[in-house]
């Protein structure tokens, strides 16, 4: 990929903090970075896809231990966790047979899984040695019927917002775009509108939280990039009404360039937290401008406040005062702050890792100007931290929860490989039962207890 | 306090219970030389031997005083004399335990009378300890039947005076049927681990542990405890004695010795364990070695790592007083919800558990109960693994029998790594459950064969 390609990408008008003088994406400091690179953030934009065989081009490293670890449902094909890789060895790389290797690769996976479409994910070792993979991917392309996309987002180009944010593109110029959707179905209660999600990931199945709603409001998803997506309902979104950026600023690129090409109207919003699903559920009914829907929208709210409160009782007398510290990135560190404040508690510090100017306004608007934020902290200081305030409850990604346990810390995941679905008003109810169970566990004064004979 | 529900049902469906006679063999399988009795008809002996090789993958010595319809009617006594001559003169056992059945026991056989009357007029046999046992199966368990043997191993074999020399380093320990050879070999190597020498009555870790020995065959058991060992447990500088189902073979034990005896439900919980190893550092007076201290360790790690994976499942339990009290508190203690409670029969230590109520019953009635309850996972022996399939949940097998895996007897569920390795194994289990939402089919998603591909612009 060009440089200059690169630059224009991380030069993203819809930022807003590329108005002032320090840009939001800034190179990584070598020898104290956390997140993951180009290609990564490339992939878990993309591999939800489900009916596609993404074939990661590179030695082991890169696929070998990132396939099928996050927690990305599927309602029908499995086809995406299957981890293909070209796996290049020694004499690969020596004698440059890396695309002869990815040329062999996409007709074998071709022939044998029949995909809706393959993608080929660039890393490293091939970008570094110039291996032409959108040659390659063409020239295999004539050969059989599916389409093959090369995926150019290797490692070394940047950080993983980068590559969110290149797969995005690609998608925006290779694939939105490129079929016509099914004829609208029939729905009772008046239109359906067609609308489409960027950003939510189908983590634990949560997008099967907020479906079920949206098919009560007549809101046909005709695509999501990318939780439990099909190929082909990729290549009708640009047909949406509206589109919801979820979760997201990483792929606001998708958001503003379907707006200039197809005249999408957009939002940014979240589905965690009561306020911030009734919303999301307000925006599109607002975007969309149908009364009828507007009204359906405020009824369904209310129906589901008044189950959701009731339901919610007795987890928020537990939970009452108590005091969270939220360690995440990206917008999760606004959304789940306002979730979190919905059951009663007390957000004492918010992780800002990833996070736009625009998040870090949010969480400053949520939890008033004294907020404690923590851009990239190591674990010591994030347990400090948590000592420091009395936190009773530590809230964050996989990575760092065996840095809460060791501390005898109660813990909550809330990152892409959780295993509960926060999302959408049922997800707000998982997340207060999580909480209650970790803070409520009885594991914490028998691991606090010291050995009898050590006293 | 629990409630004790009664069995009220005529029939009895997938039973839970096994017969005393079967927890008394098993008893004296784990003691040396040994060679269990059951007078009874054949059958008894036969389906108790096949019930024992599926569990432990193990030949099973077992003999029968082969009732029939003369020795029913006239009285039995000539087949027990018969069988004591035979087993004495061809096999030399050390110890013949001999067990009652349901036939016996209702024909007023008196066994204690026999035993001594053989004694008496057979001299040369003197070697043989002979160890009679009421198990009428139409009472109590395997549980009760277990601790009976081991009772009347102490009436019979141990003598009540002072011993004349006293061993400083000795301990006894009296187990229940709760521990598995496993257990036992790890309990083994706590007391050995400050310096005392541990005496298991009765030791499954030497008899019934999977050990290949040089010997092809032997007609006895092949190892265990020795009556030699029962005999001199007065000698001993504590007895230790896990399981409420001993008590009253302990408290025979303390009458007869008076030495120091310490009492534990169970070691399956950090607390019990942290007991037991205080009180083997005080009879010892030596510090706690570091490897018990790192085990201890990885075991609240453990708690922490599985413990928003079993925090709030639900569990059911089928299975003997000793278990149930060991497993409700190892659940508790990793907040674990106990929704359902099967005992195979009434015992006094039922009522202390830590639950509303305990239902008397079978695993039909686990079934019905642990479907209303919908509990997340069931704690049973093997015979429940057809209700677990039924309800798609998992099944962690204890108890006996556990005749579909292998290595069964040598898991152990006891002591620091024990505990851990159960919380380990139930985290696994219960963890395809992950993804609780089920898969949901948007009625408005697009039918794919509708969607027209080729470029389209809006």
């Amino acid at each position: 990929m060009r440089q200059s390609t690169i630059t224009e990408l991380q030069n993203e008008p819809a930022c807003e903090h590329n108005k002032k003088s320090k840009s939001g994406c800034a190179p990584a400091t070598p020898g104290a970075t956390a997140g993951g690179c180009c290609f990564d953030g490339a992939q878990i934009t993309l591999l939800p896809i489900t009916d596609v065989a993404h074939i990661v081009h590179g030695p082991v490293g890169c696929a070998g231990s990132s396939w099928d670890k996050r927690g990305s449902q599927s309602s029908g094909p499995e086809l995406f966790r299957l981890g293909f890789t070209t796996d290049l060895n020694e004499q690969d790389v020596i004698m440059g047979r890396g695309e002869k290797r990815l040329y062999h690769s996409i007709l074998q996976v071709a022939k044998k899984h029949q995909p809706a479409a393959i993608f080929v994910y660039n890393t490293c070792v091939p970008a570094m040695e110039g291996d032409d993979i959108e040659a390659v991917c063409r020239s295999a392309q004539s050969h059989i019927k599916f389409p093959v996309i090369a995926i150019d987002a290797a490692g070394f180009y940047g950080n993983k917002n980068l590559g969110n944010r290149i797969a995005g593109e690609l998608m925006v110029e290779k694939v939105i775009g490129t079929a016509t959707p099914a004829p609208k179905p029939e729905f009772a209660l008046g239109r359906v509108h067609d609308i489409a999600l960027v950003g939510e990931y189908n983590i634990a199945g949560e997008l099967w939280h907020i479906l079920p709603l949206l098919d009560r409001l007549g809101l046909r998803v005709l695509a999501n990039l990318s939780g439990d997506c099909r190929f082909q309902e990729l290549q009708t979104m640009h047909h949406a009404e509206a589109l919801m950026l979820v979760c997201s600023r990483a792929q606001v690129n998708v958001a503003r360039k379907l707006h200039t090409k197809y005249q999408i109207p957009w939002f940014e919003g979240s589905f965690y937290g009561i306020r911030d699903m009734c919303a999301a559920l307000r925006q599109f009914a607002k975007l969309i401008n149908d009364p009828s829907l507007t009204e359906r929208t405020e009824q369904l709210i209310s129906q589901e406040l008044e189950q959701l409160n009731q339901a919610l009782t007795p987890y928020r007398a537990q939970l009452k005062g108590k005091k969270a510290l939220l360690y995440t990135g990206g917008v999760k560190s606004w959304s789940i702050v306002s979730a979190l404040q919905d059951l009663g508690m007390q957000v004492i510090a918010s992780g800002t890792r990833k996070s736009t100017e625009e998040d870090k306004a949010r969480i400053r608007e949520l939890m008033g100007n004294d907020a404690i934020l923590l851009d990239e902290t190591s674990p010591r200081n994030l347990l400090d931290v948590a000592y420091q305030y009395q936190a009773d409850v530590m809230i964050a990604g996989g990575r760092n929860m065996y840095t809460a346990y060791k501390a005898r810390m109660p813990f909550v995941e809330v990152n892409q490989e959780r295993e509960h679905a926060f999302a959408g008003f049922k997800g707000i109810l998982t997340l207060a039962q999580q909480l209650c169970l970790t803070l409520e566990s009885p594991v914490w004064p028998q691991a606090k207890q010291l050995a009898p004979w050590s006293a | 306090m629990a409630q004790i529900i009664p069995n009220k049902k005529a029939l009895a469906e997938q039973p839970l219970k096994v017969g005393q006679p079967l927890g008394a063999a098993l008893a004296f399988l784990a003691i040396d030389r040994a060679m269990p009795l059951m007078h009874a008809a054949q059958g008894c002996s036969a389906f108790a031997k096949v019930f024992l090789i599926q569990h432990f993958h193990e030949p099973i010595p077992m003999q029968s005083t082969a009732m029939d319809p003369i020795s029913t009617v006239m009285g039995s006594d000539d087949n027990l004399m018969q069988a004591f001559t035979h087993l004495c003169s061809t096999q030399h056992p050390k110890l013949i335990g001999l067990l009652t059945s349901g036939l016996t026991e209702a024909q007023g056989c008196d066994i204690e009378s026999s035993v001594r009357l053989f004694k008496e007029e057979n001299p040369k046999y003197k070697n043989t300890a002979i160890i009679p046992v009421n198990t009428p199966d139409f009472y109590g368990s395997l549980e009760t039947g277990y601790a009976g043997a081991v009772e009347a191993m102490i009436k019979h074999l141990v003598v009540s005076k002072t011993p004349s020399s006293a061993r400083r380093k000795r301990v006894n320990i009296l187990v229940s049927h709760m521990l598995t050879p496993g257990d036992i070999e790890l309990l083994k190597s706590y007391v050995e681990a400050f310096g005392l020498t541990p005496v298991v009555i009765p030791d499954l870790s030497l008899s019934l542990d999977g050990y290949l020995a040089v010997q092809d065959f032997n007609s006895l058991s092949q190892g265990g405890c020795t009556v030699e060992q029962i005999k001199t447990v007065g000698q001993a500088l504590a007895t230790i004695v896990i399981g409420h189902s001993l008590d009253r073979a302990a408290s025979i034990l303390v009458e007869r010795t008076q030495i120091p005896t310490e009492t534990f439900a169970h070691l399956h919980t950090l607390e019990q364990t942290d007991r037991l190893i205080m009180l083997l550092s005080r009879l010892s007076g030596r510090k706690v070695p570091v490897n018990i201290e790192r085990a201890r360790g990885q075991l609240c790690d453990a708690l922490i790592d599985t413990h928003t994976q079993l925090g709030g499942k639900k569990a059911g339990l089928a299975m003997e007083a000793d278990h149930l009290n060991a497993f409700s508190a190892l659940l508790k203690s990793a907040n674990i919800t106990l929704s359902v409670i099967i005992a195979p029969c009434n015992q006094p230590q039922l009522v202390s558990l830590p639950i509303d109520k305990v239902q008397i019953g079978d695993l039909s009635d686990l079934h019905v109960q642990a479907a209303n309850a919908k509990v997340d996972i069931l704690l049973s022996n093997a015979h429940a693994q057809s209700i677990a399939k039924e309800m798609n949940i998992p099944l962690l097998r204890i108890g006996i029998p556990i005749h579909d895996e292998f290595g069964c007897f040598a898991k152990s569920f006891i002591g620091y790594s024990g505990i851990r390795n159960t919380l380990f194994e139930l985290a696994n289990l219960l963890r395809h459950e992950v993804h609780s939402i089920p898969v949901y089919h948007s009625p408005l998603k697009q039918d794919l064969s509708q969607i027209k591909v080729g470029v389209d612009y809006v």
